[in-house]
């Protein structure tokens, strides 16, 4: 008797598949744009002792009992963490639980957890990248910039990172560029993406600045606007296009004020995956539904308590959609924008997108918008 | 004296290199934490483009698309969102917060995993914008927590009127269903629907009185 194909089953938690883990507050750059929430004016998150080795093993080790699949490791700088490789090695040689569609049917595996390091690459060397290829990690690195590296990071220039990705290229190692864009880098944006792809970076992951951290005390200088946007995603089309290589736009965009149809070597995010398809644990071990998030949830020690947290609801359930949205009929497939850029910006998780604000958006609505 | 002051000395140059900074390495290929500046230095001083127009750098560009696409791209699409997420619908339960994972058919979306991907999202929005009546979505049978021996789940609208002991339940409710009842009760003429088409409120007269049980 044939079995009958498994279509659905309770997952092993209420966790997403994917966790970002923070290794450190510490970091050897000083980025303008760091939203890293440790590192805001308003001095409003609050930083406790960072774990230990032993400490981080065993949150690897219970969050792939909880069906974590995917880790990646970041900070401030990941690298500076003392027993850094001792933690990525360890979760390497993890079982995670993979539930996934084969053919019809949901099957479970138990397998190696997909790892991610993020680091600035300032000091990735050859020993580093020797590690990552053994392991199969997928390393980023972090490229603000080529005439306006140091501009932004304070500390470096960018060849420091673009050596990194010839010599990872040339190890096998799998890559990918994350470029924060501002005000103050898109003018070599073309440049600066083109020269990461012939550095040897197999793609690139774009990041519109969003206020927060740092950035805050910045955001004046680097904040983009939406006709700033538009040239962001056609200029990143135009590289990719060229090149043949594939990119994303993080940190998702209202869908209003894209054309999304237009980019088929761009995807465009317009949905907001915090609490969904990531989380994230800071370096004390508190949980937040994302990177740019300052609200605790919980302490990863207490992890269950995460589920049934108003804010932790809000985001899994998307329960944070703008009032201005209203009758959209891209509610579907459309979150208004980044929903913790606004919580930030504007105080209130369902307040409109930052480049929403100030009546910049000109009210472009979908030909489908009803209530008009 | 002096050996007092040899031993002396020892012991500090031995307490001095413990205090040196590199913590444990994993494993005989694992470098151990970096102290900054560690890095190897780079051969290049400068970009590689920065001496070239934009029309040299396409070109550049144009050679490296002749090369083959990497293979087992990990991609990003939001944010962190760095892994290239599990193959597989994902239903978290705004009762128990427990999550239930549905299959998504090879060659698309099941009915299941597109309801619950496309207009889950989209029922949760609208049923709050429903002015002046008392509705709500039981959304239990997609939850296997809730409803373990639910098949083929569908979503349910519970209206609550006045008088009536029992709620009236209609299963299987989708958006365009909601966008309906919504402008009815906004006092609409005419129904819009997804694709910008209007017909006659009448139109439908038949078909809101089975989503709100009234005859």
């Amino acid at each position: 008797m044939m079995n009958e194909p498994v279509t659905s089953c309770l997952a092993p938690s209420f966790l997403p598949a994917t966790a970002v883990l923070e290794m450190t507050y510490r970091c050897n750059h000083e980025c303008l744009f760091c939203s890293c929430p440790w590192y805001s004016p308003r001095r409003d998150y609050k930083t406790h002792r960072e774990l230990s080795v032993k400490e981080w093993k065993d949150v690897i080790r219970k969050l792939c009992t909880m069906g974590i699949s995917s880790f990646a490791f970041t900070g401030g700088e990941p690298l500076l963490k003392k027993g850094i490789f001792e933690i990525i090695a360890f979760a390497a040689e993890c079982r995670a639980i993979y539930i996934e569609t084969v053919g019809d049917s949901l099957v479970r595996e138990e397998k190696p957890p997909e790892i991610h390091l993020l680091s600035n690459g300032k000091i990735v060397d050859d020993r580093v990248l020797q590690f990552c290829r053994d392991r199969s990690i997928h390393l980023g690195m972090s490229l603000p910039g080529l005439s306006s590296f140091k501009a932004h990071t304070q500390k470096s220039e960018a060849h420091e990172v673009t050596s990194k990705f010839s010599a990872a290229h040339a190890l096998g190692l799998s890559t990918h560029v994350g470029i924060t864009v501002t005000k103050k880098n898109i003018h070599e944006l073309y440049e600066t993406m083109a020269e990461s792809l012939l550095a040897g970076a197999d793609s690139v992951l774009l990041n519109r600045f969003m206020p927060g951290g740092r950035g805050l005390v910045h955001a004046e200088e680097l904040m983009l606007s939406c006709s700033d946007i538009t040239v962001m995603l056609d200029t990143a089309e135009e590289v990719l296009r060229t090149a043949d290589r594939k990119g994303n736009i993080g940190t998702e965009l209202p869908l209003c004020l894209i054309d999304g149809d237009k980019y088929t070597h761009l995807t465009v995010g317009t949905q907001c995956s915090a609490a969904i398809d990531f989380f994230v644990i800071d370096p004390a071990g508190y949980m937040r539904v994302c990177n740019h998030s300052p609200v605790q949830i919980c302490h990863v020690k207490e992890i269950e308590k995460a589920k049934d947290h108003p804010y932790w609801r809000r985001f899994a359930l998307k329960d944070y959609l703008p009032s201005q949205c209203s009758g959209c009929a891209a509610m579907g497939r459309c979150d208004g924008g980044c929903r913790e850029a606004a919580h930030i910006w504007s105080g209130q998780v369902d307040s409109p997108d930052p480049l929403q604000v100030n009546g910049e958006i000109k009210k472009m609505r979908l030909s489908a918008r009803r209530n008009e | 004296m002096i050996y007092v002051l040899s031993g002396i000395f020892i012991v500090l140059l031995i307490l001095s290199l413990s205090f040196s900074g590199c913590g444990k390495t994993a494993g005989p290929s694992s470098p151990g934490s970096l102290r900054p500046g560690a890095a190897v230095a780079s051969p290049q001083t400068k970009p590689a483009t920065q001496n070239l127009s934009r029309e040299e750098i396409a070109a550049k560009l144009k050679k490296l698309s002749e090369s083959p696409p990497p293979k087992d791209l990990k991609m990003g699409a939001e944010c962190y969102k760095v892994a290239m997420p599990p193959d597989r619908a994902e239903y978290l339960c705004p009762v128990c917060g427990q999550r239930t994972l549905y299959a998504s058919e090879k060659k698309g979306r099941s009915a299941d995993a597109g309801f619950i991907e496309e207009d889950l999202p989209e029922c949760r929005r609208l049923i709050k914008e429903i002015k002046g009546l008392d509705v709500s979505l039981n959304e239990s049978e997609y939850c296997r927590k809730c409803s373990p021996d639910a098949k083929n789940p569908a979503l349910i609208l519970v209206v609550k009127y006045q008088g009536l002991g029992t709620p009236y339940r209609y299963r299987n409710i989708r958006s365009e269903d909601l966008i309906l009842i919504r402008e009815f009760m906004e006092g609409k003429d005419r129904h819009r629907d997804s694709y910008d088409f209007e017909t006659p409120m009448k139109d439908h007269l038949k078909r809101l009185n089975e989503l709100l049980g009234v005859q």
